[in-house]
């Protein structure tokens, strides 16, 4: 003799059943989000690092003049390039043991990324990059261009600070406030010194000047 | 039957999951690993940039009695930074020299000598040194003798590279092992070219006590305006001013500072009075004038090289400036107070001789060593490594500069690379006759070095002895009046105009 489930058995089980899907459901879909979330944050630090360390490396050892590579260091709001004194390991363009080699950083707003090239090889960054904005600290202040052939020498250093595009694509121009998801400061080795609270001054009176503005 | 079928099945997917689990630990270590090396080589890196600045200003610390002559004193260990369990040092090298600093001032400037000049220094040396010598001659200006290795194909590569670092292009454990060899051999072995050469030769134009020099010409021209430069002249004797204004005003062509001496020398004044006015005024113009060499420490194949002095001369310098006393060390006049020049000669020569350094090089390391403990400072997963970097410091100014700076941590990959490269083009080439210098990969770079004859050193003569004839033909003197500027990475010299 064959029993079937009762009526409430049934139910029962079809809701432990539903509750359980809907828990494995839950769970998968927030797995997923974070895999995605880890998986860009993870992205955007290998891309932060890569041009981060790009740049720190060229500043410790930046020259003035590269001869045939160029001014020493150049650059605008949205790129920078840097010739250094390293040792060339016969990639990239140079030749083996060279002394000069150049690194630089641009961004490019249409396909938001970030390039890096160094010597003859161009890379592209693939954390995708709402902006990229770069200023030169010279003892006057803060710039927005530097060119070390207009007999500037050194500045202070430089800051790069990046927003990275996590709304895939949003077009509303970024605040002038807005915090950058990266900034660091790079000081160029043997640049004229300027004294940190000079510093905190010029950065004082910027902010001051920017209220004005507003 | 089922029971078993089940039970394997569960065994399948428990085995799976540890795999899968252990992947990702694995993918998970890897990726800290590559971090932990990535943050282990910028530490390393700013450790020997705090290295180059702390070398730099425990120089520039002695500005004073460095621009007087004297050699700087520096401690060899610069930093001990603990960073947990470990330990980065920070330490200054000895260079090929066996010091610590290096006179820039003691080498003959790859941009302003002569080519007969600059070849004279390797005439016993290798072929490859000489071609690279011959290769800076032609292709100036050059940014720095370091630099010149590139100029050879890479075939050749690790011999320009023995040649131009020598014992420096090992770094870390590697330059460890090789230092009790190297101090050995040192001495028997040629210099290489970075010892011997430059490309930041510019003098300073400034005084014992870091002061600008005078300049000759513009105060006498402005002293006839009644100018303010009438009460720097003041610092002259009479007879002094008048030898130095009539040099000044009589000359149509520019001259170099040897002038300065031989009209000084034509009134009779006193030799350490000759030398307190040359080293305190000049007839060149801006902040730096042509090269000089420094006779207390130039090596004696730099120092024959220079027309007017020759080997012999040379010979007898390095002879004799080791008993120097203090007041003969802040001149080159002892040249001929111990009658190795005759005034004439001293003359002739005085323009491009000196007798202090305002540039020196260094080389900063930084790396993991055992901590005080006993302990290895880096443990076996560890990234391990070395960073390194070439400078020269300029103290002329009032705050120091670093004229030349460079990254070499790359040395050891760059050689494996080269010497992978050098093989693969002698295996290209096994076919073809060798030559008699065709380079062997490991052999090249770490088998013995090739013969060389050291320069012939005449015997040490009693300082009563005449002075040899000098062989330079006729009294130098510069075409024109211009205006040489520092040359170095911070402003802009190599490479321009």
């Amino acid at each position: 003799m064959t029993r079937g489930f009762s009526l409430l058995e049934a139910l029962v089980g079809v809701a432990i059943a539903s509750a359980f899907l809907g828990a494995i459901a839950i769970f998968t879909t927030n797995l997923g989000d974070s895999r995605a979330r880890l998986a860009r944050s993870s992205r955007e630090i290998v891309c932060i690092e890569s041009v981060f360390g790009a740049i720190e490396r060229a500043c410790a050892s930046a020259v003035v003049s590269g001869g045939q590579q160029g001014a020493g260091i150049v650059g605008n709001e949205t790129s920078v390039r840097i010739v250094c004194s390293t040792i060339g390991l016969g990639r990239d363009g140079q030749q083996i043991f060279s002394e000069l080699g150049a690194t630089a950083v641009s961004f490019d707003p249409g396909s938001r990324r970030i390039s890096l090239r160094r010597g003859g090889s161009l890379d592209m960054i693939g954390a995708p990059v709402r902006e990229m904005r770069v200023r030169y600290l010279a003892v006057d202040g803060w710039q927005d261009a530097f060119d070390t052939a207009e007999g500037a020498g050194f500045p202070v250093g430089i800051e790069v600070s990046v927003w990275f595009d996590r709304a895939s694509g949003t077009e509303d121009e970024l605040p002038a406030d807005a915090v950058p998801d990266r900034s660091r400061f790079f000081r160029v080795m043997g640049a004229p010194r300027v004294d940190p609270l000079a510093i905190r001054r010029i950065d004082r009176e910027r902010e001051a000047a920017r209220e004005e503005q507003r | 039957m089922r029971r078993g079928f089940v039970l394997i099945a569960v065994l399948i997917v428990i085995a799976a999951a540890i795999l899968v689990a252990t992947g990702a630990i694995f993918a998970a270590r890897g990726a800290v690993l590559g971090s932990r090396a990535a943050d282990f080589d910028r530490r390393l890196r700013d450790a020997a940039l705090d290295g180059v600045a702390l070398a730099a200003d425990a120089i520039a610390a002695q500005r004073v009695a460095v621009l007087a002559g004297a050699t700087p004193e520096v401690d060899a260990e610069l930093l001990r930074i603990a960073d947990g369990a470990r330990q980065f040092e920070v330490r200054l090298v000895p260079l090929a020299n066996g010091e610590l600093v290096q006179s820039e001032a003691g080498k003959l400037d790859v941009n302003e000598a002569a080519p007969s000049v600059l070849a004279k220094p390797v005439e016993s040396a290798s072929e490859v040194a000489r071609q690279l010598i011959e290769a800076m001659s032609a292709r100036r200006p050059n940014s720095s003798v370091d630099a010149s290795i590139a100029l050879v194909p890479v075939a050749r590569s690790l011999d320009a590279l023995r040649e131009v670092l020598g014992p420096m292009r090992a770094l870390g454990e590697e330059r460890d092992e090789a230092e009790d060899g190297a101090a050995r051999a040192r001495g028997a072995e040629f210099p290489p070219l970075v010892s011997l050469y430059t490309t930041l030769g510019a003098e300073p134009l400034v005084d014992n006590a870091g002061n600008p020099r005078l300049d000759l010409v513009a105060a006498f021209r402005d002293d006839s305006s009644g100018g303010p430069a009438t009460a720097s002249l003041e610092r002259f004797e009479d007879v002094e001013r008048e030898a130095l204004q009539a040099l000044v005003k009589e000359s149509k062509d520019p001259l170099d500072d040897a002038a300065i001496v031989r009209a000084l020398l034509g009134r009779g004044v006193a030799l350490p009075r000759i030398d307190e006015l040359v080293a305190s005024s000049t007839l060149e113009e801006g902040t730096h004038g042509a090269p000089r060499i420094d006779i207390v420490r130039a090596d004696a194949r730099v120092l024959a090289a220079l027309d007017g002095i020759g080997p012999d001369i040379a010979a007898r310098i390095a002879d004799l400036r080791e008993t120097l006393d203090e007041k003969e060390r802040l001149g080159t006049s002892w040249l001929v107070s111990r009658l190795i020049l005759t005034p004439e000669q001293y003359g002739a020569v005085a323009g491009r001789l000196t007798h202090r350094s305002a540039l020196w090089r260094f080389r900063v390391e930084s790396r993991v060593v055992q901590g005080e403990d006993g302990e290895s400072g880096a443990p076996a997963d560890e990234p391990r490594g070395v960073c390194a970097f070439d400078c020269v410091v300029d103290i002329s100014p009032e705050s120091h500069r670093l004229a030349f700076l460079r990254d070499v941590s790359m040395l050891r990959s760059a050689r494996v690379i080269a010497a992978d490269a050098v093989a693969r083009s002698a295996e290209d080439q096994s076919e073809l006759p060798k030559t008699a210098d065709s380079s062997d990969a490991e052999a090249t770079d770490d088998g013995p070095p090739t013969e060389r004859v050291i320069l012939p050193r005449s015997e040490p003569r009693a300082i009563d002895s005449p002075p040899q004839d000098a062989t330079m033909p006729g009294v130098p003197v510069r075409p024109t009046r211009g205006r040489v500027s520092a040359t170095g990475r911070d402003i802009g010299g190599a490479g321009q105009p």
